[in-house]
Formats: C-alpha cells, sequence, structure tokens
C-alpha cells in the first residue's frame, strides 16, 4: 500500500484525534460505535484530496498536542483529566503565535467536520431539508 | 473528432477555445455561439464535470466536495482565509444564492478603465438581468431569517434594501450554495451553456487546461470519478469522441475564463512570471465573516431563498456591506470561535439562529496575488492588513447591533471577549468586540467573491488585458472573468462579470470580422 493511500485517521492517531475532538466537540463523548465510525470516515474523505503538506502539518500539530501534554503533565493528551486538557488546548487557541492559532484552527475544523458534518446528527440539532416538490 | 498525432497526445482544432464555463465563459460561449452557423467550430472547456441537477442530494459535505475546489475549504497560504470557488460546468454560478447586483458607479469610477463606463455597462447588465430571471422575491415567500435582518435595520434606522434574486420555479428548498437539484437557479449551467450547445458549441467537461502554446492549448480530460454519478452523467462527462487523455487543442481564438484563481494560474504556467509581472497581481475578494443569533422563538433560515436583504449604510463611510445569510451545521459551526460544551450549545440552537455576514470591501493591493506552488498548482497569497480587520470589527459590532434590535436573546461573535454576548450587554458592544480580541488564525474569514489578478487598463505597464479583455502584446488570447477587475466590485459579483464578457464577445467579434475583411475569408 503507498503512503498515500493510508487514511489520515488510522492507527493511533485514530486516538490521538478522538482524544482532542472530545474535548473540542463534547458531543462526540456520547458517539456510539457507528457514530465515531461516520466521523472518522468524514475526515478521511474530506482529506482524502488535501495537499500532503496540510496533511502533514495537521498530524504534526495532533502529535505536537501530545508532547506539550507530556512537557507540562509527564503524560500523553488523552491521559489527562477534562479540565487540563481544556486548559492545555486553550494554550494553542490563544497563543500569541500565529502558527500555533492557525493550527489549532485546523484541527478544530476537522474535530467539528466529524461530528457536524454528520447529516444522521442533522435532525437532531433540528437542520431538516425541505422535500423537493 | 480527435486525431492521434503521437502516442502521448491528441489533437482537436476549433476556431475558438473557451476555457472556463462560470458567469465569464458561458456567457461567452452564448454570445459567440450564433458564429458557429457561419462555420465556426467553437469548444468550451471545463475543468469540472457535467453535474447532474437530479443527483444533487443536498447533503452538505457530499456536494461542498462535488461542486467546490478543495471542498469549499481552499486556504490561503497564510491559512486565515479560506476561498469558496466551483469547479464543474456553471462554475460559481451554480452554487451562488442568485443574488444580483448591477454594479455601482463609485467602483466603476475606481476602475477608471477608458471605455469601461456605466452607459456601457448598464444595457449589458440589463440584458442579464432579463435572461437570469432577476426579480424581487414575493415577500409572502421571505423568511423569518432575513424578515429579522430587516427588522434589525429598520429599528436602528439603517437603510436596507432587498436583493434580486435569479430564480425561476424556485421551491424555497434553501440549498442553494450546494447547487439547485431542481434547476430553479438560474447559473449560466441552465440558462446560457444550453442555448450555446443548442447553437453548436462543444461542451467538454473534465478538461484541465495545463498551459498555453502559442495557438495551442495543452489540455487533459480525466475520467469521471464520482461513484454517485448516473449513466446518463458518465456520458454527458465522457462523450465517446473524448477519452481520457492528453490534448492538443489548437485554436485560433483562446478566452480565457476559469476565474480569478485559475486565469491566473494558467497564464503562469503558459508564460512565467516575466511575460508581465502583474499577472495574478491585485487580487481582491470581499474577506467576509458570518455571524449568528438566538432568538426565542423559531427562526427557521433554512427554509425558503436563503438571501434577500442587505444594508448599504456604512459602505462609504466603514467599508462593509450587511447582508442576510444562512449556513449548513458544519459550515456555520465551523465559523464559531471557541470550542467545548458552549459551542455544542449554540449549535443545538439551530432553528432558533438569526445569521448575518459581513463583507469588507477591500482595497487592490499587489502583493496580494496568485502564484504557483512547485506543482504548478495556484496558490492565494492574501494580506489581511489592519484596514480589513478594522472593517471586520466594525462590521462585527454593526451585526451585533442588528440583531439584538431585530429581538435576539444573546449572540456569538468572531473577535469578542466572550463566546456569548447577551441582550442586556448590548450597550458595551464597543468594548466586548474589540481589536484586542481579534486574532488572525483564530476568527474564520472567508470570501466568495474572487476579483482580480489580470486586470484590464489602457497599457501592459498597468494593466493585463485592454478593455475588451485583449491580453497585451497577444493578438488571439481574451480574458472574460472575474480576473478583469481592477479592483472590487464592492457588490455581489457574477452580473458584472456577465456584463464584462458579453463585452469580450462582443470585440472578439469585431475582431473577427476585421480579420475576415482583410482576408476575405470566413472561418
Amino acid at each position: 500500500m503507498s503512503p498515500q493511500a493510508i487514511p489520515f485517521l488510522s492507527g493511533k492517531m485514530i486516538s490521538r484525534f478522538e482524544a482532542i475532538q472530545n474535548c473540542l466537540v463534547p458531543r462526540s463523548l456520547t458517539f456510539s460505535d457507528q457514530e465515531k465510525k461516520r466521523s472518522q470516515l468524514l475526515v478521511n474523505t474530506v482529506l482524502k484530496d488535501q495537499d500532503e503538506t496540510a496533511k502533514k502539518k495537521l498530524a504534526f500539530f495532533i502529535i505536537l498536542v501530545d508532547i506539550t501534554a507530556f512537557m507540562f503533565h509527564a503524560r500523553l493528551f488523552r491521559q489527562l483529566n477534562a479540565t487540563k486538557q481544556s486548559t492545555l488546548l486553550a494554550k494553542f487557541f490563544d497563543s500569541p503565535i500565529p502558527i500555533f492559532r492557525k493550527g489549532f484552527w485546523g484541527l478544530n475544523t476537522l474535530a467539528r467536520l466529524g461530528v457536524y458534518g454528520q447529516k444522521e446528527l442533522h435532525l437532531e440539532i433540528g437542520y431538516k431539508l425541505r422535500s423537493l416538490p | 473528432m480527435s486525431t492521434l498525432i503521437s502516442e502521448s497526445e491528441h489533437q482537436l482544432q476549433f476556431d475558438i477555445v473557451i476555457v472556463g464555463s462560470g458567469a465569464g465563459g458561458g456567457t461567452v460561449a452564448k454570445e459567440l455561439s450564433d458564429l458557429c452557423k457561419q462555420g465556426y467550430k467553437i469548444a468550451l472547456l471545463e475543468l469540472g464535470p457535467h453535474h447532474i441537477a437530479k443527483d444533487n442530494n443536498r447533503e452538505e459535505l457530499a456536494m461542498a466536495q462535488r461542486y467546490y475546489f478543495s471542498g469549499g475549504g481552499f486556504q490561503t497560504t497564510t491559512q486565515d482565509m479560506t476561498l469558496a470557488f466551483a469547479k464543474g460546468v456553471g462554475g460559481s454560478t451554480s452554487v451562488y444564492t442568485g443574488v444580483t447586483f448591477k454594479l455601482p458607479e463609485s467602483a466603476v469610477k475606481k476602475w477608471n478603465v477608458p471605455g469601461i463606463t456605466l452607459d456601457d455597462l448598464n444595457p449589458r447588465m440589463d440584458k442579464y438581468l432579463q435572461e437570469n430571471g432577476a426579480h424581487y422575491e414575493s415577500k409572502k415567500n421571505i423568511n423569518r431569517n432575513n424578515k429579522l435582518f430587516k427588522a434589525g435595520c429598520e429599528k436602528l434606522g439603517w437603510q436596507v434594501d432587498q436583493f434580486a434574486i435569479n430564480t425561476r420555479n424556485c421551491a424555497g428548498l434553501g440549498t442553494c450554495n450546494l447547487s439547485c437539484p431542481i434547476a430553479a437557479k438560474q447559473g449560466t449551467a441552465v440558462v446560457q451553456i444550453p442555448k450555446a450547445e443548442r447553437n453548436g458549441v462543444q461542451v467538454i467537461p473534465n478538461c484541465r487546461v495545463d498551459r498555453i502554446d502559442g495557438n495551442d492549448i495543452l489540455a487533459t480530460i480525466s475520467p469521471s470519478h464520482s461513484s454517485q454519478q448516473s449513466s446518463e452523467q458518465d456520458e454527458a462527462n465522457n462523450p465517446k469522441d473524448l477519452a481520457p487523455w492528453s490534448y492538443r487543442i489548437k485554436a485560433k481564438k483562446i478566452i480565457l475564463c476559469a476565474g480569478a484563481i485559475n486565469t491566473p494560474a494558467i497564464l503562469l504556467r503558459s508564460f512565467g512570471t516575466n511575460f508581465n509581472p502583474l499577472i495574478g497581481r491585485y487580487l481582491t475578494c470581499h474577506p467576509a465573516m458570518i455571524m449568528a443569533a438566538e432568538h426565542p422563538e423559531k427562526v427557521d433560515g433554512t427554509q425558503g431563498p436563503p438571501k434577500n436583504y442587505y444594508c448599504e449604510q456604512f459602505v462609504e463611510s466603514e467599508r462593509f456591506l450587511l447582508e442576510s445569510c444562512m449556513y449548513f451545521p458544519f459550515s456555520f459551526s465551523r465559523n464559531l470561535v471557541g470550542f467545548g460544551p458552549q459551542v455544542d450549545e449554540f449549535v443545538n440552537r439551530y432553528p432558533y439562529l438569526q445569521m448575518c455576514i459581513a463583507l469588507v470591501m477591500d482595497d487592490a493591493h499587489s502583493e496580494n496575488r496568485v502564484s504557483l506552488n512547485k506543482h504548478g498548482e495556484a496558490q492565494v497569497h492574501y494580506k489581511i492588513d489592519q484596514k480589513i480587520q478594522n472593517s471586520l470589527i466594525k462590521a462585527t459590532r454593526a451585526n451585533a447591533k442588528l440583531m439584538f434590535a431585530a429581538g435576539a436573546s444573546r449572540l456569538h461573535a468572531p473577535g469578542a471577549k466572550q463566546f456569548f454576548i447577551h441582550k442586556h450587554e448590548v450597550n458595551q458592544l464597543d468594548t466586548l468586540i474589540h481589536e484586542r480580541y481579534f486574532k488572525l488564525g483564530q476568527v474564520s474569514i472567508a470570501s466568495a467573491h474572487l476579483m482580480g489578478g489580470c486586470k484590464m487598463g489602457d497599457s501592459a505597464t498597468h494593466s493585463v488585458t485592454n478593455s475588451w479583455g485583449k491580453v497585451h502584446g497577444q493578438e488571439h488570447l481574451y480574458i472574460a472573468d472575474g480576473s478583469l477587475f481592477p479592483s472590487c466590485s464592492e457588490v455581489n459579483p457574477y452580473l458584472t462579470i456577465m456584463a464584462l464578457a458579453d463585452r469580450v464577445a462582443e470585440g472578439l467579434k469585431k475582431d473577427l470580422k476585421l480579420k475576415n475583411t482583410l482576408t476575405g475569408t470566413v472561418a
């Protein structure tokens, strides 16, 4: 299998991403296995045709979150409690360094994509399509 | 029928080839199509597929992937703005909301291009207003989201006007930005291109123009990839005589209409940066931010035509335009600044949300430009300078005032001190929405109005084309799309693009007539 054929969310990247997603969009904490699969599929589908540099930056940023967690708390991000997770991500969100804010924005967008991109959840939030004539 | 000239290349021959099928290309194709009766062979090349309306299932992400470049998430190199532009027959006219504006006199004056006057453009714009069925939506079809926008403006004493929109037999499905499944919206795929095809223009979808080599276009036709496409669509995408392959398409006249991003990119791939250093430069885009406010009663903004009203109150003084708008769940959510439970809480109130957008009239700067990345694809450099940021902040405050005046109980504003601003805080908007909280990369800025990059003018020193869209120094090469704009149009641009394309078609016909008179020939 060529490196390009490997989905963005696969292997350890899934648990890393989902831990961050749970903090950014808490609705995902209650996801069933099926909803988790849908979330992964949406992220992988949207990223499939994105350029490799953008994907590498996103992957790097996800790993950076773990590295930062380890630096401050000697634990991986997913092993932190919810308060510490939020505090850590807020540092990126509100960083004085633009590149960290932009990395966070990309990750936050991806997390929301996996949740609010699911058409099956749209009815729950009150979005419904008008019937075709 | 194509001719195989080598194992690696087929050859096609036309008199006129139009590249791109949006507001510019579709219009030029229709306007030139009467030449087919005189024996001219005309082709319309389109990078994307020939979408079939009935295959549109109105799902946000699936349709965004199908219709938009990068699924609607094309980012500038500094990654602080997202650009939305479409692919497929009809180009971005497939995904606009049908908002129809005539170019204002103030923009024409700023352009200052000899020959480009309202006297020249108005009859052309009027022609397309009629052709596209532009009209004011009946009040009974206007939804509460739009009515709230109007009510807010009126309560504040701000000027508010209704858009003309270009639909016919609209069923109010509300998914215009994902294209229209019943073809009610009158884009070029619905109006101009079918007329052009009936007159003999050959539409070639899935055709990527790599570069221009003299009078030849080097292009690649791709197979269709969509798994959802019907056999009818497959046939439309892959006419039997145009198999996926590399093509050398010979043309006496070439008209680039690939839009403000891809037209400069084709020119840069073809001529490099030395031919005319202005290629790709002076890109403008009406940087925009959306915001939402919660009302005690349901708003249901997704039902009915999404956009009906705008407010010009601040165009002169602060350089921004306010419009009503509606975004789908994911697109809406990605505009929320912050994270955590409050995001879920706000999205859960989706049916109760009023939405507005603010568009900034950005100045044309040389450094805002299209260039090529290492793969030869377009990349966009755009600096959101302090002036734009200031306008966005003031526009956010104005939208907040408008929404509270309309009865909102709380709202979320980008560039604000806190996630929610409540009604009782309305008098503190100037301090709660402030430049100290506005951080690039944190707020979501987007653009769907891409203009400039091949600006027209009177000389090669100051422009890429003349006022008839002919590229300086290239007798056979024309441009007819939004890239011609010397600066922003100050309004939604499609009608202006059509008027300019109409003018380019007229100029090209005159050039052909002159040539034929001199040589005593027809095509």
